[in-house]
């Protein structure tokens, strides 16, 4: 028994060198990650623009992101992805937005275990979402989580503008007044805050803020805490449809634009989903 | 080598045993790849046969529908246009959409009960058919189109040219105008069709392609008698090819909302095409949307 023992002891003696050796060495791990997958960052972050890599933004730990794109480095195949910052709160992208050339893609960043943890798909972001679009779309999805006001998506789409509201895959309620609906760039909300807190009902999402946000139709239901004001998204399930004709020839039709139809405070909003044919 | 020559190489080799799995596999393909290069027609028609291959029998088929209420008979020297494909110990089988067939052959169904409109399963053999390509007098439209990556997109066109410019939202209570050409080589004219049809009825007017010309974005038919539901040309005298029609694809497209823009279940596609200037379209696709489901 004694024997025994000491050979216990041996052994974990041994095993705790080879673990400490293998801390010492602290291999680096990669994310297994597809485009649309969410990661949090795990520490604070500071990122350049893609290609002219002269602006920096910073990402505070505990981001929530979205990959637009990954791919993998030549020389050692690792994997590196890029994220859209139009699709963030304006407070994260406000140094691309004041930037002359407006970019919207970051630099490669690498999809280490020690920069981002791979999480579910957030609540806040569950009234857009849609199983697997890339496969399934009968066109291309392009649903980027902004409501407009209206019904449909507009035949002058170049020139059209919108009012209307987007939670940010960063978790930020913000609300647009007259802006672009075609977007080279997202636009400077006139309004914005922080969701504290989402309560998914089904075909209605209600987003809690703190504080009152300009242009957005809140409900008041608390008087302190963080929880409130309160907007209700409902999600209708129905579509509607723009032909956009061509240019050369009105007569045909160049594409089919699909929208989804919601209702926030009993007035219509809806989402651009799909571009067909 | 003759067919027997090798069909016995193969039985020898399966007698050896299960073992040499790899091998007799590979001796099958080799088998195969000499019968297609020696025998040439009959094996290259099972080999090649697939979904949408036009088939021309070599023999008239007596056949039924794929219920097997109905018998019918497809004559010899008859394209046909293949909808599935089946193989069973070893054979390869095909299963006819007969409803783009002639009125003449396709009329039985028209009588039965049910509404299959597919032969039952024929064997894919020379004896009974010869893989042909697609004819020139099916040219003005694509029989086929890949929708690989688009689920909710479905490939709909038919040969089927619909007077107007796009498909009427409510068409499943709707008549209109339309013609076709049929497999076999018939244009065939509704005066007055439902949009939706299980089963092509009898046309209010048939005629014979005698001749089929494809150059660019036209499609010459040629006929030896004329008729006055469509606009044709005389182009000769006498001989089989007297008068023309011209199918002219533009390439433009129209889209229908179903049942409306506001709130669309799907929305279908047309192709637009004219002739002698009046317009006529083909439903090509029909488009679902992602949701919440």
């Amino acid at each position: 028994m004694k024997i025994n023992r000491l050979l216990i002891g041996i052994m974990t003696i041994i095993l705790g060198l080879v673990g400490s050796q293998a801390t010492v060495q602290a291999k680096t791990h990669y994310l297994k990650v597809t485009q649309r997958s969410y990661l949090q960052t795990q520490r604070q972050m500071t990122i350049k623009n893609a290609y002219y890599k002269n602006i920096k933004i910073t990402l505070p730990k505990g981001t929530v992101v979205q990959v637009a794109g990954v791919s993998k480095s030549k020389r050692t195949h690792h994997p590196f992805i890029t994220i859209d910052m139009d699709s963030m709160s304006y407070h994260l992208r406000k140094p691309f937005y004041q930037s002359k050339r407006k970019p919207n893609m970051t630099a490669g960043i690498w999809a280490t275990t020690a920069n981002f943890k791979k999480i579910a798909s957030p609540i806040y972001l569950r009234y857009y979402y849609v199983a697997d679009p890339d496969t399934r779309s009968a066109g291309s999805y392009l649903a980027d989580g902004n409501l407009w006001r209206g019904v449909r998506w507009p035949t002058d789409e170049v020139k059209a503008k919108g009012t209307g509201f987007k939670v940010t895959v960063d978790g930020y309620l913000e609300s647009y007044s007259k802006v672009p609906v075609f977007q080279a760039y997202a636009p400077k909300p006139q309004g914005y805050a922080k969701i504290r807190k989402t309560v998914d009902n089904g075909k209605t999402t209600d987003f809690y803020v703190k504080n009152k946000i300009k242009g957005a139709p809140l409900t008041r239901v608390a008087k302190t805490g963080n929880d409130q004001y309160r907007l209700s998204i409902t999600r209708t399930g129905e579509h509607s449809l723009t032909m956009i004709p061509e240019d050369d020839h009105p007569q045909y039709v160049d594409s089919v634009e699909v929208s989804e139809r919601y209702l926030i405070a009993g007035k219509d909003y809806y989402m651009h989903t799909e571009v067909l044919f | 080598m003759s067919l027997d020559g090798v069909k016995l190489t193969v039985n020898t080799i399966t007698k050896v045993g299960d073992v040499m799995i790899n091998f007799r596999q590979m001796i099958s393909w080799l088998g195969i790849a000499v019968l297609m290069g020696v025998a040439g027609g009959s094996v290259t028609v099972s080999a090649k046969v697939v979904t949408n291959s036009f088939l021309t029998t070599q023999r008239q088929l007596k056949t039924y529908n794929s219920k097997r209420t109905l018998k019918l008979t497809i004559p010899k020297n008859t394209t046909v246009q293949v909808t599935g494909i089946k193989h069973d110990h070893g054979k390869k089988y095909v299963a006819l959409n007969v409803d783009r067939l002639r009125y003449g052959v396709r009329k039985p169904l028209l009588n039965a009960q049910n509404t299959s409109k597919v032969s039952r399963w024929i064997q894919a053999n020379g004896k009974n058919f010869k893989l042909v390509k697609k004819p020139t007098y099916l040219a003005y439209y694509n029989i086929t189109r890949s929708t690989a990556g688009h689920k909710l997109l479905t490939y709909v066109a038919d040969g089927n040219l619909w007077q107007g410019s796009a498909l009427p939202a409510n068409y499943q209570q709707q008549i209109g105008v339309r013609f076709t050409v049929t497999t076999d080589g018939y244009l065939e004219y509704f005066n007055q069709s439902p949009y939706q049809y299980v089963i092509s009825p009898k046309p209010s007017m048939t005629m014979k392609v005698q001749k089929a010309v494809h150059h660019g974005r036209n499609v010459d038919l040629y006929f030896k008698k004329s008729f006055n539901q469509l606009p044709l040309t005389k182009v000769a005298k006498k001989g089989d090819n007297r008068y023309r029609l011209r199918i002219y694809r533009t390439y433009g497209d129209t889209a229908t909302a179903i049942p409306d823009a506001d709130n669309a279940s799907q929305v279908a596609l047309n192709e637009l095409y004219t002739i002698s200037g009046t317009q006529f379209y083909m439903h090509i696709e029909n488009a679902r949307f992602l949701g919440d489901d």
